[in-house]
């Protein structure tokens, strides 16, 4: 326990801290658009920290990144990193562009301008709501991925309390300050975290390159470009028609823009200033191609950083337990934080906007002050709710899938919703409205091709080529069905966005 | 809700307060004795004082809840006429009786093994789903009786339980699949005990925020 002990108070620090944003911001959550928009206040520069510091999750950048160090080299990860550091390019560019551009401005959700594209006006919008749905399965169970990342992390600290507990108390903090404090809550405190997540992953690069130099290089080759032969074409093509469009068709994207208020120009300058801290990414991917280097053979692969975690122990000496392992495991704390509170409250703002606003019938527009007042108190119980409930997943990792899986399950199903943005602008002209049916029905195929291939893949094969299939699976499924939609569609005679613009007026 | 003007008679409420309060302080002088005997038999360890404070907590806020409806002149009197319905009078009692019951056997059991504190907190979570979802058909016959069903959703107690029995069923998921994680060894005891009393808490925290101040 006392080794353990000053790396306990540090992630306390950490929680304590998240905790009191929480508190601290609990003012500013009156009404809807302070709870989820932050009053439309967030500037440049906390854009682009909560975007970095969100997206560097626990579950996806360390742990999964690792795999692919370990399992595809380092050229593997940097292949990764492109297409990631592509997929912003393309949003910095496609947010540009109308109708996204006008909408942003005056807008709420991503699922809201897809309703506005492909449901018809008085008719009940299952486009919208078939999206909506969609972010709310796929955020929801990444909560629950993160929380049981969270839990992996754990059972690697030495003579700590049970690591279900830790995380346990973890998810509390982080869906207590959620509830209390809102979107600002989520993304002002991201920017000390992300300095500590910073410190954290520069610790972890040194000592990986501390440990490379002093040890006898493997068979392996760690930078040699003819480890680019260990990269599967299957699992790059994947990687582009995962990673380039997810920016576009994820949720926490679109409410960051709509919190700064459509401002092109500083969301533009948020997303290029972060840019240089997306290499971080690197760092873990590293750590599992020297391991890979160094022959050394993880007792299971998902996992491999945590456990080269545990064999860097004799490097250190007695700084570990005071120093190094406080600091990895509060940045490590740190990044789950900044990733589940974005998360989440992009969930709750998909859920009582799109989906719990349609059922009841709720006009967000003309809202009385204690109505909305009303409706605070009601998204506050549903981010506690769908918060808890998350952790279900972390029994789904116990019992059946590993954490890559549930990754790529995420991610897959994550992209179905860039073909209806992409149509919207590529097709100015046309009313898709008319095809709605099949718009639905493309985004339900999306989902069935993504979940059919992770079941075969789970259940029958059990080839990663599979796995890496899902994604290009649900998108090609969703690109048929839309462009059938878009083909068959008649012209349109005004734009949706002028029209809501003149009725505003 | 403007025809519900008829306050509670002091009798209602008296017995109301009473019988709630009579279980609850069965409940918590059980949950005394139990730690006591512990400690005098030297089995009282650190995770039975959890366990022990834990409880207490739960019914304390229980107990808040309880205050907090019965106080609040929206609830009573959607209350008092959902009591005065003959019909109902006997399905509601029956059941908050076997939430109370169940919560005496759940303290009973705190000393036990934790897997019996799980079947034991299943047990109390499909009672309150039942309870909940009795609540709400009460209030819903009354409306309908008043032919005022488009009013049902301006109604603070009839949303609520709305919500509770959304915590229930939450519950009854989580409480499975601790059981489950038990049985199939991927969770300790301790583990599940104290992931089942989070579970209980955060739920409670969640159920006394959406009753209306």
């Amino acid at each position: 326990m006392t080794e353990a002990l000053p790396t306990l108070l540090f992630v306390a620090i950490v929680l304590g801290y998240s905790l009191w944003q929480g508190f601290r911001h609990e003012s500013s959550t009156v009404g809807l658009n302070g709870f989820f928009l932050m009053n439309k206040s967030l500037h440049a520069k906390a854009l682009g920290t909560s975007f970095v510091a969100s997206n560097i999750s626990v579950a996806t950048v360390v742990l999964a990144l690792g795999v692919v160090g370990y399992n595809f080299g380092f050229w593997g990860a940097v292949w990764i990193t492109i297409c990631w550091i592509s997929g912003i390019l393309l949003f910095a560019y496609l947010i540009g562009k109308e109708p996204v551009r006008e909408y942003l401005r005056v807008g709420h959700t991503l699922h809201e301008f897809i309703g506005e594209h492909y449901d018809q006006p008085g008719r009940l919008p299952i486009v919208r709501l078939a999206a909506s749905a969609l972010t709310v399965i796929v955020f929801w169970g990444t909560i629950g991925i993160e929380f049981f990342a969270g839990f992996l992390v754990f059972t690697k600290l030495g003579g700590g309390p049970s690591p279900m507990l830790i995380a346990l108390v973890i998810a509390a903090v982080i869906i207590l300050y959620t509830i209390k404090g809102g979107y600002r809550a989520a993304t002002i405190a991201d920017w000390p975290r992300l300095i500590l997540v910073c410190i954290g992953f520069l610790i972890l690069g040194v000592i990986a390159f501390r440990i490379q130099q002093t040890s006898t290089p493997g068979a392996e080759p760690l930078f040699s470009l003819s480890s680019l032969s260990r990269i599967p074409p299957v699992w790059a093509f994947a990687s582009i028609i995962t990673l380039v469009p997810v920016q576009l068709s994820g949720m926490d994207m679109w409410q960051r823009c709509v919190a700064a208020e459509g401002n092109i120009s500083a969301i533009r300058r948020g997303l290029f200033l972060s840019l240089p801290l997306n290499l971080l990414w690197l760092v873990p991917a590293y750590v599992g191609a020297l391991a890979k280097s160094l022959n050394y053979t993880p007792a299971h692969v998902n996992y491999v950083v945590l456990e080269i975690l545990d064999q860097i122990k004799p490097f250190i000496g007695q700084w570990w337990e005071w120093i190094v392992q406080p600091l990895l495991y509060g940045s490590l704390v740190a990044t789950m934080a900044s990733t589940i509170d974005t998360l989440l409250m992009s969930l709750i703002f998909t859920f009582m906007y799109d989906m719990y606003g349609t059922f009841k019938r709720i006009d967000y527009s003309t809202l009385s002050e204690t109505e909305e007042a009303d409706l605070v108190v009601r998204s506050k119980f549903w981010t506690g709710m769908l918060g808890l409930s998350s952790l279900f997943i972390v029994f789904v990792g116990l019992f059946m899938a590993t954490l890559y899986d549930l990754i790529v399950t995420s991610f897959a199903l994550q992209i179905i919703l860039f073909c209806p943005v992409l149509f919207v602008i590529l097709t100015p002209k046309r009313d898709l409205t008319k095809r709605r049916i099949l718009a639905f029905i493309g985004l339900a195929a999306g989902f069935f091709a993504a979940i059919g291939t992770i079941i075969l893949y789970l259940t029958m094969i059990g080839d990663p080529r599979v796995l890496s299939a899902a994604p290009i699976a649900a998108f090609a499924a969703t690109l048929i069905f839309y462009l059938i939609l878009v083909l068959l569609s008649p012209k349109a005679k005004e734009s949706t966005t002028i029209e809501r613009d003149s009725e505003s007026a | 809700m403007k025809e519900i003007q008829n306050q509670p008679s002091p009798q209602t409420k008296a017995s109301f307060t009473i019988f709630v309060n009579m279980f609850l302080s069965l409940i918590i002088k059980k949950l005394l004795d139990t730690g006591l005997t512990s400690y005098k038999s030297n089995t009282l360890n650190f995770y039975h004082l959890i366990f022990l404070l834990s409880l207490m907590v739960i019914l304390f806020q229980s107990f808040s809840l309880f205050l907090k409806v019965s106080t609040n002149p929206t609830y009573t009197e959607v209350l008092h006429v959902g009591i005065r319905r003959k019909l109902h009078i006997p399905a509601l009692f029956a059941s908050m009786i076997t939430v109370f019951v169940l919560l005496y056997l759940l303290a009973d059991f705190f000393s036990g093994d934790a897997l019996t504190f799980l079947v034991g907190s299943l047990a109390l979570a499909f009672s309150w789903l039942l309870f909940d979802f009795l609540c709400k058909l009460v209030i819903a016959d009354y409306y309908i009786s008043q032919s005022k069903l488009d009013e049902i959703q301006n109604d603070q107690l009839y949303v609520a339980v709305g919500r509770w029995i959304g915590c229930d069923v939450l519950l009854i998921i989580w409480s499975t699949l601790i059981i489950i994680s038990v049985h199939k060894a991927k969770m300790t005891e301790i583990e599940a005990a104290f992931a089942m009393l989070f579970a209980f808490s955060f739920l409670t925290y969640l159920v006394l925020r959406s009753v209306k101040k």
